[in-house]
């Protein structure tokens, strides 16, 4: 795919296709950039890698019958690294686009980005969103290979897993919507780059990557943060799914859906959102300042 | 021209002392830091973040293996000791290399390094702001744990004893971050070796698990890591209550020395090699 060549069309080609052509452009000059930092590659793997290995040790300290009596599998390796997996997620949807933008800002070159009108520049963010969704998707799948190979109980029946990839997307997508719509109001307020790497931290915490969030039934307070947390119920439902092998259709798992379903309006929302702080920043001549 | 050189040639007489520099050097950084206040209370955030995931975890971890490496029953307190004394980790491991690639970032290393400032009063004004900023976590994190039930015996002895493995902490893995630092400057490349010693460390030094869960093959390199030593012994004097004196917590303190006595001089050596190549190629901003 020649990017240049795609950047330079004069809108002659309009509608889905020369979005999407943008959109994969966007997501493939990064890959390219990022592909080209070999040695950030590897560290990356050695990250997942012994970060998969502290929680397997870890878990030989967890006892089974604790685990079990909180209602999970007693396996704390596929419990925890489960949780991992899914909350790579978290970052590359929540926080960083604005991050993202934070670099064309003090770069110079978001303001070229976004003379252009808004559906053009859709593209580009779909772009970054679907270079977010293909890194964290392979930390997410190296992760589960590696949970395979220390022996957790993941299941094999790709039933369970097309499920699980169901509820991965939904999760992705909605906080995805989260992320837009915060880099939208990061064009004006600059302050909220911060908040949103600690909202990242927050939603980690509260959704339980590695306790059982059952034990928050204790602390009244922290559980219905928790519920009130989109990336809960997801991470409630992938466990079920891939470790315990509960269909989605189970009761058990509709009220989880049902509270995952309700966030859905937040990825329309989000662009909405974006595309109002982008209009109000050009206005305001406030595209390049940060 | 003559007497251009000349100028450039003259031998100033210092008239800043050394240790006046280096405090500096330590405030230049904490002003650089300190401006960056939302960012300070992210750090501190996530760090009880941590402390409150490990609390519930304890919830449903057996204590025995704890006990088995002699830490007493209760792996909340094996887990906040472990956290407090990480960020001293990030201090002697990766501060120096962080400065070098701060500094070629923002395009100042040639700047500050053409000075006649020597770079080791850089580095130590720099590595004493990142110790008293782990220190600030320590502050943080060993009451809350207290508070949320981590056993750990505070009094003067354990206090002194406390002060003392700490700074042979920070000093027996400086070698290493001198090493880490050299390679940034010769490599160019972020700092691998700083990341890929955290975590080796977070791994085999015994952060969050005891060491005697490692097969025997592994928990050799746990005892090629001075970090090992230093949390053993600041988990034993805080969870029991032991003094300097102690044969265990001696016997570590033996093992952090002759890392730090073997260690600088073979550190420094490569740091200075690898820093004149960087002068001579012209190379020493290029990143």
């Amino acid at each position: 795919m020649d990017i240049i060549e795609i950047f330079r069309e004069e809108g002659e080609e309009k509608g889905f296709h020369a979005f999407l052509r943008r959109a994969l452009a966007s997501c493939y000059y990064q890959l390219k950039i990022y592909t080209s930092y070999r040695m950030n590659f590897a560290l990356d793997l050695i990250d997942i890698t012994i970060s998969a290995l502290i929680y397997y040790y870890i878990g030989l300290l967890v006892s089974p019958q604790d685990l079990a009596k909180l209602g999970y599998t007693p396996d704390y390796v596929a419990f925890a690294l489960a949780g991992i997996a899914l909350s790579r997620y978290i970052w590359t949807s929540v926080a960083r686009l604005a991050h993202k933008m934070r670099h064309e800002i003090s770069a110079g070159t978001f303001e070229s980005l976004a003379a252009v009108d808004f559906d053009n520049f859709k593209g580009w963010l779909v772009g970054q969103i679907l270079y977010g969704f293909t890194w964290s998707s392979t930390v997410f799948f190296i992760t589960i290979f590696i949970g395979y190979s220390l022996g957790a109980t993941f299941t094999r029946n790709p039933i369970f897993w097309l499920q699980a990839l169901f509820i991965v997307l939904l999760t992705v997508l909605i906080h995805a919507g989260i992320g837009v719509m915060a880099a939208g109001m990061y064009i004006i307020h600059k302050q909220l780059e911060t908040l949103l790497v600690l909202l990242t931290a927050v939603i980690e915490f509260f959704g339980g990557v590695l306790y059982p969030l059952s034990l928050l039934w204790n602390y009244p307070l922290l559980y219905y943060i928790a519920i009130l947390i989109p990336f809960t119920h997801g991470l409630e439902l992938f466990r079920r799914l891939i470790i315990d092998e509960i269909p989605l259709n189970n009761p058990m798992m509709i009220p989880h859906l049902l509270a995952l379903l309700v966030f859905v309006p937040i990825i329309f929302l989000g662009f909405k959102v974006f595309e109002y702080y982008l209009y109000k920043a050009k206005k305001l001549g406030l595209v390049a300042a940060y | 021209m003559e007497e251009v050189l000349n100028l450039f040639k003259e031998k100033h007489e210092a008239r800043v002392s050394s240790v006046y520099k280096v405090y500096m050097a330590f405030l230049r950084r904490a002003k650089i830091r300190l401006n960056y206040k939302t960012w300070m209370l992210f750090d501190f955030a996530t760090t009880m973040f941590n402390v409150f995931t490990y609390f519930l975890l304890s919830f449903i971890i057996l204590p025995q293996q704890v006990a088995k490496a002699g830490y007493g029953y209760s792996y909340f307190t094996f887990a906040v000791i472990g956290l407090a004394a990480s960020h001293y980790i990030t201090a002697g491991l990766r501060s120096l290399a962080l400065t070098i690639r701060l500094e070629q970032f923002y395009g100042t290393i040639e700047s500050i390094l053409s000075t006649p400032t020597d770079f080791i009063v850089l580095f130590l004004g720099d590595l004493l702001y990142y110790v008293i900023y782990s220190s600030v976590f320590l502050v943080m994190i060993l009451p809350l744990g207290i508070f949320l039930g981590a056993q750990i015996v505070i009094n003067i002895y354990t206090i002194i004893t406390l002060l003392i493995l700490i700074l042979l902490l920070v000093l027996s893995n400086l070698p290493i971050g001198i090493l880490s630092a050299a390679m940034v400057l010769k490599f160019k490349q972020g700092d691998p070796i700083g990341w890929a010693l955290t975590w080796i460390n977070q791994l085999f030094g015994g952060t969050f698990f005891p060491i005697t869960l490692l097969p025997t093959g592994l928990r050799i390199l746990s005892y090629g890591l001075p970090l090992t030593y230093a949390l053993d012994a600041i988990r034993y004097s805080l969870v029991w209550g032991a003094s300097l004196t102690h044969p265990r917590i001696l016997n570590d303190v033996l093992a952090m020395i002759v890392y730090t006595i073997i260690g600088y001089p073979i550190a420094i050596k490569v740091f200075r090699m690898v820093y004149k190549g960087a002068l001579k190629e012209g190379k020493l901003g290029i990143y």
